[in-house]
């Protein structure tokens, strides 16, 4: 990388966050980014005002309209900047300040004026209690990439002025919703001539090349490299910070998708293999420089439809500028499979165990199974795109609108608060899932109110016309408007849930340790009183994620139970999809829940994603792995995550990378969705240090001696802490 | 048959090639200045008491059968003389600060949990280790593992400091896919003096070894002072026997002092220096 791009990284790194305002990492649309130069546009007061003003000026026309005229007047007059530090615009972030004017006050009025009692009761009442959480989901949009490279952004509005030609009998809201669309678009196009314009002015090469770029994409298709990696940013920003739509993939696998264009460039002469990696580089830092806490995904990888590998030069080369730079954000997805060749797992696998953060995706399995599920060809299930952290779609044709968060203990504590006291443990199961299963049907029930209503809240004018099922619908393609319009269960706290099952069916019906009204009370009593039994609970070798063969027979009922929801219809032509994570739910879910019979305390945090609860894995990571494959990762076609910590001194060297492709082989051969592996950092050993009973397994592997991270006293502790320090270089 | 071990390691990378479980037998005829596992040199049952560990709640003083352990407020005494070494304070621990070292355990559960992982072994050309401790010493029921492992078609290997008989050596060949032989020191009486034992048996053993055409890595841990000036030396030894496998060299770290201290041992592991 070159020396420019390295002292630039602070002015990156500041890009979206206003000095004077404190930042809060967790609001993904609240970042808002330097001042625009002098006189390229208004201030945040102003801009208020004014979005303010034509809301009220137009309220009586449709909603898709209503926002349409926002946006055109957000992209005419947002400040603007074309800075020598930086190889792509500056376009003020207005999610922040727009989002509570716009999107949520369309949502709290749709939700108050269309939506059933029913519904306001179960998303409510059933949240307060801990049960579930849900809302509309605008954060797993992918638009039409290949589209977009294919025709650029004239082409989209081209596409739009046809498709709204040729349909006829168009309602009221369907007008208005091709109107609005070419509105936005052409604001695009002139947001693109009036970065370019600026660009001219500043008379250096960078920004020369900036606006030759920026013109072409006024223009027409992407012709370079450096234009598409320009498109898929200020797709991405407009799509974030003016339609409040997020984009969760940059590029339907990049390196695929950039191959011919970086290719035609060496051959034109047009850019090095230095240069490419400036602009990759200039490009990545957008989003550290963002810095919201999710991270923004982008996948590499996969397999083409004849079986061979997508990897190519482009691959490596993102990789490897990416560990270069060492940044954690965007976070990098890649897609492997049978048919990734061996020297490419080497160079991943290196890139993980020396702390680079890559999720890796069984693509082999998530293709069979969605070939499966959507009935759809081996070449568009080759196609698959990552959506979100892990979850999977159908490219350009898919949608998911509505995620159904459900904590999964919650049913136990549920039966608990029933009169009736189950006369077997088989019983209280059988009625722990009675509770969960209406908790999942009335979900179904709640569920198609709000979306009968998705293009009410936050119609989406950008992502929807480069969908064309959406066009040829001549609806919003967070509506109807996708081929696979589906919705998603999202189950969180999968390792509670089988360790209080476990818990109760030891403690109260095969131990007899405590009876049942006993445990009630204790549970009632946040076991005060009852701290010999919550010690008795926490015990218990019967826990999530261990091998244990009782806790495993649990966890595949568990499992089964919540994926036979998957594939019910829902209200808008599409299936009810299954995840298994919990994002950061299992901390609010803990925190609206009381205590549960494995012994955790009321307002604890409950086990997070697919792993064990924190503490509880006392097996290492080969029985998680086994524990895990019982849940049958691969048919959860919303995606499923299994998080892998090794220790950095098991994966050193030769041998290391052995174990970490044979785990890897044996998650991908035993039915595999996705898998983390996280090395273990120097943070999370001084993490240990400070809260050892939450580490008590970590058992630490040096040159052939075995020992546990808590019985070192402190000094070695911090010696090995060193150690890991220096590993991490 | 019973067996006394300590513990289990999985997913075990260093102990033999690919993933490997790993078992700890207890007891050991060496004495090693800087022995990492002090937990596995006794041939009896031992309790370990990490006092850093202990949060004085004082459930280990009311489940103890001998009156051992005395809780009061922050004044806090175990009583290793009339501990019976049941292991309820261990049980009832909930911050692990009592652990018990040396469980009786039949050679068919150690074989149930060595086969949990065998979707591993076989991906990465992994198996099962013995180790210690000296696993040797507990020969017979080493064979009755391994025995097990070779009709299940996995890998297995010893993990031995060499100091046992020839018989012993005899029984277990046939079942011992590779072994991981400990070399300390080439002279007897340095050997003597960093062991508790001269090194006759060893090398004999090592060559016999080496003679059956076993399948051997040499492994050496290298202490500051003590052998660190004849690694050389032993890499040329170790290939005069025909064995290609390079040394293992084994960093030392003192490490272990903590395990020192929760026997009730005040022995100092030599400095780092």
């Amino acid at each position: 990388m070159t020396e420019a791009f390295f002292a630039d990284v602070p002015f990156l790194r500041g890009k979206y966050h206003k000095v004077d305002e404190p930042f809060d990492s967790f609001d993904r649309f609240a970042y808002h980014g330097w001042e625009g130069a002098a006189g390229t546009g208004i201030s945040d007061e102003e801009m208020i005002e004014a979005v303010k003003d034509v809301m009220k000026k137009n309220v009586h026309r449709p909603r898709v309209y209503q926002k349409a005229l926002c946006e055109k007047y957000i992209l005419e007059h947002s400040p603007i900047d074309i800075n020598e530090h930086d190889k792509f615009p500056l376009f003020y972030s207005w999610g922040r300040l727009l989002r509570p004017l716009m999107w949520v006050t369309w949502a709290r009025e749709n939700e108050a004026n269309k939506l059933s009692e029913f519904y306001r009761d179960y998303r409510h009442s059933m949240a307060k209690k801990g049960a579930i959480a849900m809302w509309g989901d605008y954060d797993h949009s992918i638009p039409d990439w290949r589209l977009l490279y294919k025709v650029g952004f004239p082409g989209i509005l081209e596409n739009v002025q046809i498709a709204h030609r040729k349909a006829a009998d168009l309602t009221e809201k369907q007008e208005a919703f091709f109107t609005s669309m070419e509105m936005v678009w052409k604001s695009l196009i002139d947001l693109c001539l009036r970065f370019a314009g600026l660009a001219k002015t500043k008379g250096t090469a960078r920004a020369e090349r900036e606006a030759e770029s920026l013109y072409r994409l006024a223009a027409g298709a992407p012709k370079t490299a450096y234009d598409v990696l320009m498109l898929i940013y200020l797709f991405f920003m407009i799509g974030e910070s003016v339609d409040l739509t997020q984009v969760r993939s940059l590029g339907s696998g990049l390196d695929h998708d950039l191959a011919p264009y970086y290719e035609a460039d060496l051959a034109a002469g047009r850019t090095t293999e230095e240069e490419f990696r400036e602009d990759l580089s200039y490009f990545l830092m957008q989003w550290t420089g963002i810095g919201n806490y999710w991270g923004q995904p982008l996948y590499l990888g996969g397999t083409n439809p004849d079986g061979t590998t997508k990897f190519n030069a482009v691959s490596h080369i993102i990789l490897d500028t990416y560990r270069k730079i060492g940044i954690y954000n965007p976070k990098i997805q890649i897609k492997v499979g049978k048919s990734t060749p061996d020297s490419v797992l080497t160079e991943v696998l290196d890139a993980i165990r020396h702390n680079t953060s890559i999720v890796l995706i069984c693509e082999d399995n998530v293709r069979r199974n969605m070939e499966k599920v959507y009935g759809i060809t081996p070449e568009e299930a080759c196609d698959f795109d990552v959506k979100g952290c892990y979850e999977y779609a159908v490219r350009a044709k898919e949608t998911s609108t509505a995620p159904l968060y459900i904590n999964m203990p919650y049913g136990v504590l549920a039966v608990f608060e029933d009169e009736a006291e189950p006369a077997t443990y088989e019983e209280f199961e059988k009625a722990y899932f009675e509770k969960m299963g209406k908790v999942y049907s009335d979900g179904i029930k709640a569920i198609p109110e709000l979306e009968t209503y998705t293009d009410e809240p936050n119609p989406t004018l950008f992502y929807s016309a480069t969908i064309s099922a959406s066009l040829e619908k001549k609806a919003d393609a967070y509506q109807n408007g996708t081929t696979y319009n589906n919705t998603s269960f999202v189950n969180s706290g999968i390792g509670s849930a089988v360790d209080c099952l476990c818990a109760v069916k030891i403690l109260i019906y095969d131990k007899k340790i405590c009876t049942y009204a006993e445990m009630k009370d204790a549970l009632k009593k946040n076991f005060e009183g009852y701290e010999s039994l919550r010690r008795a609970a926490l015990l218990l070798p019967e826990k999530f994620g261990n091998g244990n063969p009782l806790a495993d027979e649990i966890t595949e009922r568990v499992a089964d139970f919540a994926a036979s929801f998957q594939g019910t219809p829902n209200v808008r032509g599409g299936f009810w999809k299954m995840t298994v994570h919990s994002a950061r739910h299992f901390i609010i879910f803990g925190s609206r829940m009381g205590a549960t019979p494995d012994g955790r305390l009321a307002g604890e945090e409950t086990s997070k994603n697919s792993s064990p609860v924190i503490g509880m894995d006392r097996n290492g990571c080969t029985a998680l792995m086994r524990s895990v494959l019982r849940t049958k990762p691969y048919r959860f076609t919303e995606g499923h995550c299994l998080d892998c910590m090794l220790h950095s001194t098991s994966v050193e060297g030769e041998e290391g990378m052995i174990a970490m492709k044979a785990m890897l082989k044996v998650y991908m051969e035993g039915g595999g969705s996705a898998v983390q592996f996280n090395v273990l950092s120097a943070d999370t050993l001084k993490q240990a240090q400070k809260e050892p009973e939450r580490f008590s397994n970590l058992q630490i592997r040096v040159c052939g001696w075995n020992v546990l991270f808590n019985d070192m006293c402190k000094e070695e502790q911090d010696t090995y802490i060193l150690r890991a320090e220096n590993i991490a270089e | 048959m019973i067996a006394k071990i300590t513990d289990y390691k999985r997913f075990a990378v260093h102990d033999g090639d690919g993933i490997r479980t790993t078992v700890f037998f207890k007891g050991c005829p060496l004495r090693c200045e800087w022995c990492h596992n002090p937990e596995t040199q006794s041939f009896n049952t031992e309790m370990g008491f990490f006092e850093h560990k202990c949060t004085r709640c004082g459930v280990c003083a009311s489940v103890c059968p001998a009156g051992a352990q005395t809780v009061n407020g922050e004044a806090r005494k175990f009583d290793r003389e009339i501990c019976r070494k049941c292991g309820k304070c261990a049980e009832n621990c909930l911050p692990k600060a009592m652990t018990v070292w040396g469980r009786d355990t039949d050679t068919e559960e150690i074989c149930r949990v060595l086969l949990e992982d065998r979707d591993f072994y076989e991906t990465s050309g992994g198996g099962i280790t013995l180790s210690g401790g000296e696993c040797l010493c507990q020969a017979d029921a080493c064979v009755e593992i391994m025995k097990r492992m070779k009709e299940e078609g996995i890998s297995t290997a010893v993990d031995t400091c060499g100091y046992v008989s020839r018989e012993t050596l005899d029984k277990v060949i046939p079942y011992t896919d590779m072994f991981l032989y400990d070399i300390k020191h080439l002279d007897s009486a340095k050997h003597k003096e960093g062991t508790g034992v001269g090194n006759e048996r060893i090398l004999e053993n090592l060559e016999y070894l080496a003679k059956c055409g076993c399948k051997i890595e040499i492994r050496m841990p290298v202490i500051p002072g003590y052998n660190d000036s004849i690694t050389e030396d032993v890499s040329e030894y170790v290939a005069s026997l025909g064995i290609e496998r390079p040394v293992k060299f084994l960093k030392y770290h003192n490490l272990a002092q903590s395990k020192y201290k929760a026997l009730g041992s005040d022995h100092q592991m030599p400095p780092l220096k």
